[in-house]
């Protein structure tokens, strides 16, 4: 560091930029943490609704049935942009 | 398959815990659960499988969401914490400031202490400047001192000894003694012109002089007085002495006693010098003029003037250009460090007419 630069400009940067090396730090920590938790989050309440559904199968004479009726599935995404698929099928047991 | 859409990826295992993975379908990010349970069908067992996928967009979105509220708290955290710190450092720094504002406001002669009721930080400093303040003023004062002491004590024995030699010569007797005597009125009365010079050098410099003290001084009635002085020497002598002034001239800032020794000096300069080799008998001129921004102050003569070479070199200590006159050296140089304390400029120069002219132009106040 330059002996003549001002007592104020070394200042700044001796506060500035550890500070905004902290907070680059913290921000990027923050994403890879919320995401883990909103994948944790997001994950059970999968596996929510795919307990929900296998509750609805019953059966009638041997046949395998399903009652769709007023199934749903809530998601935390409120804007409705989420898309929901599934899929059922018997396997031979193993 | 029993319901749904068969173009669901399978899980990558097959286990009857809980299986979650990625796929794509439809040109969709998904995440999805594949729930194995068995299922007994009569005598039959079958397994049924449950897949559940979700697009992940929801998850991005609510990450997104979170980390830009998170990004605008940091933003304006550091923002806040920004101002804090210039805040802090404008307040940390102010008696530093403070002290560099001190030394910028004072005089460049003021050797007065500074304030030392500050943060034990900078104390040392300012008790260092203190220190060499207070050393400088000592020094300056016992230099002072010492020229006033060493004029002082050899003025005085001068004045007997020339005291002396003109009653001694006011004998009828005309003995080689007296020749001698003669002399040495010469050379006291040379040695007292020269202490007198001497003083008037040490107490004009302009490093010693505190330019805050100079007040308002009417240059006309200074002019007035230093040819009132002057006057009779002049006169007898057969030249003569002219003042002009044919403006009003406003007042500047200065040193009265100085500016008339300034003024006798270069009055006396011009009557022992102008005419060379022979002494000079013709007009010594001191005229005053005003500019836009400055008085100038003119001393000229109709004598031999100075060679051109010789001009730079006039305002230095003991340099003598005429050497048929007895002279201290110091008369310019006076001149010179007085025009210096009042940030005026000097010229020296020969005038077109013939002639030598000193011209001083001071700044108006």
């Amino acid at each position: 560091m330059n002996k003549s630069q001002s007592i104020r400009s070394r200042l700044l940067i001796w506060i500035g930029v550890p500070f905004t090396a902290l907070a680059v730090l913290a921000l990027v920590s923050s994403h890879l943490l919320l995401s883990r938790q909103i994948n944790e989050t997001f994950d059970n309440m999968l596996l929510n609704a795919a307990q929900r559904l296998e509750r609805r199968l019953y059966t009638v004479n041997n046949d395998l049935r399903i009652n769709m009726h007023y199934f749903s599935v809530s998601t935390l995404g409120s804007r409705g942009e989420g898309k929901i698929f599934y899929r059922l099928n018997t396997h031979k047991a193993a | 398959m029993i319901a749904g859409f068969s173009g669901l990826t399978d899980p990558p295992s097959y286990s009857y815990e809980p299986i979650f993975y990625d796929v794509d379908y439809a040109g969709n990010e998904l995440r999805a659960v594949a729930l194995t349970l068995p299922f007994s069908r009569g005598r039959a067992q079958t397994d049924i499988e449950v897949i559940v996928a979700e697009s992940k967009e929801a998850r991005y979105t609510l990450t997104n969401d979170f980390m830009i509220t998170l990004t605008g708290l940091m933003v304006v955290t550091g923002l806040l914490a920004i101002s804090i710190a210039l805040m802090a450092i404008h307040w940390g720094l102010a008696p530093l400031n403070a002290v560099s504002q001190a030394l910028r406001q004072r005089s460049p002669n003021d050797l007065h202490a500074l304030d030392d009721n500050a943060p034990k930080e900078i104390l040392p400093l300012i008790q260092s400047i203190n220190n060499l303040m207070q050393r400088m003023r000592r020094s300056i004062e016992s230099t002072q001192q010492l020229n006033a002491d060493v004029s002082h004590q050899l003025r005085t024995p001068i004045s007997e000894i020339r005291a002396l030699t003109e009653m001694s010569l006011k004998t009828p007797s005309q003995t080689p003694a007296h020749t001698s005597l003669r002399e040495i009125q010469r050379i006291a009365e040379h040695a007292s012109h020269t202490v007198k010079q001497l003083l008037k050098y040490a107490k004009t410099r302009s490093e010693l002089i505190d330019t805050s003290h100079l007040e308002h001084v009417d240059l006309i009635a200074i002019c007035h007085d230093a040819c009132a002085q002057t006057a009779p020497n002049i006169y007898q002598k057969n030249q003569e002495l002219a003042f002009d002034q044919y403006t009003a001239i406003p007042s500047i800032l200065g040193d009265p006693i100085m500016l008339r020794w300034l003024v006798t000096n270069l009055i006396e300069n011009a009557s022992l010098h102008a005419g060379g080799s022979v002494v000079y008998e013709g007009v010594i001129t001191v005229a005053l003029a005003t500019d836009s921004d400055k008085v100038t102050l003119t001393v000229s003569d109709d004598g031999t003037g100075v060679d051109e070479e010789q001009l730079p070199k006039l305002t230095e200590r003991f340099f003598r250009h005429n050497k048929h006159f007895p002279g201290s050296g110091l008369g310019l140089a006076i001149v010179e460090q007085i025009a210096t304390t009042h940030s005026a400029r000097l010229y020296l120069g020969n005038r077109p007419q013939g002639g030598f002219e000193v011209t001083v132009a001071f700044p108006i106040a």
